[in-house]
């Protein structure tokens, strides 16, 4: 018993290692990976490096519209990216301001994975009746356009971070269900899985130790690309704001108090801006590398 | 083959019916009640409570849905606005055409932008025509349209002072709005067209097609783009409908008298009825929009066809086998 288990652990790392040695032939994929690292790594010690109160909250009449420069480095005084209306420090904003939206990206994505996932599985599982009821909320769910949905949502509980995740994350949970559900499907008329019921698994079992181990890879994928389809959603939504909601930190809102300033102040709208767009693309680039890797086919 | 098309449209009724329901629902979980978000938390109560019924919100949940469902089947009526105290339609009405068209406008250059492209990619793979356009599309999937639109803006409209950026007065006003809604549209055309295209290059019949001397041009508009165009036409509808969607962002960048700023602006100002029937039109819109991309499929694709009919003839035969029986 104890040997079986060995033998599956090293299987087990094999297999991820396999899937490593695939991730890193493709560059793009790297790249991505590198910018996220960077991204993830301000957002974690984002109150290490800059004071989340004085830097991206108080405000500093003196210093409003300071041009982005690399002036005083090393002092209490740097604007690496300038200083906005407030004389509050962009730097400082963009980083506290990444840990709401890669937060956003990680938890809504999850959420909607999960939940989705789980009602698929049922859904394809359970068959018939459940599959009825379940997949027909899930073409409702899926009949309205998916930012219409988050924003009803929000409209009807109130703008803030708390309801923006909710919204996310049930706009789109249809995806999932209908993911899973047809992987499940698939899954479920095979033989191993009736040989799995032959020996006496339970459902239960049935569903966590083969189904989903089996039906993880297309799941991992849509994950990578949602999350980043998340993130720019989130951004849109607090830019009208219906989402983060000012003083706090969010690149959306950021970019929306910015508008006043576009004719004077442009880098109050690009600095925001290209950090959205990299973090989404490093998003969907790690995606791509993984779809390559997960893929069967491209297995040697 | 009608047959099937008429129960795919009649299927939108018991769709719509469910969306009703859904977004109902979701407007009524409103914490609090919406008079006293309205007029404020130092408005007495007895104010508040007039307000409340005079909304009808006073009522019990099921039977304020009952209501709201049989005035839309009975009346087609979505209710007052709370805002202005008229028809949610005066106001949609008044917008909806400038958002439809400026969606129409925007579908029609995503074809004619991002199809092309995408071709022109596939069939030259690997050359630096490929690699740019694709390195352009994956860069252009991953801007928020409204940043792409500020950024436009930034660009033409502030530093070349050569197009204007409020408003939709002139033909070249709707320049920067237009071109915010076709690139990313275009781009992820252009990736799918792209796809789909290798895919069918490598068939067999596209190489049987060159053996019997076809010419170039006939074998990638005729045997190997015929083939490709079913996903392709799924994302223009899919594009379409959430192109109205993503409106709403760009109306507010641009400040466009669309539908787009009054969902905003009914959203801030608590005007549950107007965004519910705003909701409710965009999905409507959306489920007309999949049932022509269904429609088009058989159109498009002989085999979809074929399966439809067979479809037909299948329900048939089990039924006159269950008269028999």
């Amino acid at each position: 018993m104890n040997d079986t288990e060995k033998k599956l652990a090293l299987r087990k790392k094999s297999r991820s290692q396999m899937i490593w040695r695939q991730f890193r032939k493709s560059r793009t994929a790297i790249l991505g990976l590198c910018i996220l690292t960077v991204f993830v790594l301000f957002a974690v010690f984002a109150d290490v490096i800059e004071d989340f109160d004085t830097r991206a909250i108080a405000t500093n009449q003196q210093a409003r519209f300071e041009a982005p420069s690399l002036k005083n480095l090393f002092t209490e005084n740097a604007h690496i990216f300038g200083t906005d209306e407030y004389g509050r420090d962009v730097f400082a904003r963009i980083i506290h301001g990444a840990r709401v939206s890669l937060s956003i990206g990680i938890l809504a994505t999850s959420c909607s994975a999960v939940i989705g996932g789980l009602l698929g599985a049922v859904a394809a599982f359970y068959g018939k009746k459940w599959d009825f009821i379940i997949m027909r909320c899930m073409d409702i769910i899926s009949s309205i356009p998916s930012i219409l949905l988050a924003m009803a949502v929000v409209a009807a509980l109130g703008a803030n971070l708390t309801n923006l995740l909710i919204a996310l994350s049930f706009s789109s949970i249809a995806t999932y269900a209908r993911l899973v559900r047809s992987s499940v499907v698939t899954l479920v008329g095979q033989e191993f899985i009736e040989a799995a019921r032959a020996c006496g698994a339970s459902s239960f079992k049935i569903i966590v130790k083969h189904i989903i181990p089996n039906s993880l890879s297309p799941i991992i994928c849509q994950m990578a690309f949602s999350s980043s389809g998340m993130i720019l959603t989130a951004a849109s939504m607090s830019y009208l704001g219906l989402g983060i909601q000012p003083p706090d930190p969010e690149w959306g809102s950021m970019l929306a108090s910015a508008k006043t300033y576009i004719w004077s102040y442009p880098y109050l709208i690009t600095i925001p801006g290209i950090c959205i767009v990299l973090a989404a693309l490093s998003i969907t680039l790690i995606g791509d590398g993984l779809r390559d890797a997960l893929d069967p086919k491209l297995k040697d | 083959m009608y047959r099937y098309f008429i129960k795919r449209i009649l299927l939108i009724i018991p769709t719509m019916l469910g969306v009703i329901i859904l977004v109902f629902t979701i407007m009524s979980i409103t914490p609090g009640n919406p008079g006293r978000q309205i007029l404020g938390s130092s408005a007495p109560q007895s104010a508040v409570d007039e307000l409340n019924h005079e909304f009808g919100v006073d009522r019990p949940f099921f039977v304020r849905l009952g209501d709201y469902i049989w005035g839309i089947i009975t009346r087609l009526d979505f209710g007052e606005s709370w805002r202005t105290r008229q028809s949610v339609f005066v106001e949609i009405n008044a917008r909806f055409p400038v958002t439809l068209r400026l969606a129409l406008m925007a579908i029609i250059g995503e074809v004619l932008i991002g199809v092309p492209l995408g071709i022109v990619a596939a069939v030259k793979q690997y050359s630096p025509a490929d690699f740019i356009s694709t390195v352009i599309a994956m860069m252009l999937g991953s801007v928020p349209g409204f940043w792409l639109g500020l950024m436009l803006m930034l660009v033409f409209g502030v530093q070349l002072s050569l197009l204007p950026t409020a408003g939709l007065s002139t033909p070249a006003h709707y320049v920067l709005p237009l071109m915010t809604l076709i690139l990313p549209g275009a781009s992820g055309l252009l990736k799918i067209t792209r796809s789909t295209m290798l895919e069918c290059i490598r068939q067999d019949y596209v190489r049987t097609a060159r053996a019997k001397g076809a010419k170039e041009k006939s074998v990638i508009f005729n045997h190997a783009l015929r083939n490709a165009l079913l996903p392709i036409v799924t994302v223009c509808g899919i594009n379409f409908a959430y192109m109205l969607g993503g409106s709403v962002v760009i109306e507010n960048v641009f400040s466009i008298p669309g539908i787009g700023a009054i969902l905003v602006d009914s959203i801030n100002m608590k005007d549950i009825p107007q965004v519910m029937a705003i909701t409710i039109l965009f999905s409507f819109t959306f489920c007309l929009v999949m049932v022509f991309v269904d429609i088009a499929y058989s159109m498009l694709d002989p085999r979809v066809k074929a399966q439809y009919q067979a479809a037909g003839k299948r329900v048939k035969k089990v039924k006159s086998g269950e008269v028999a029986a």
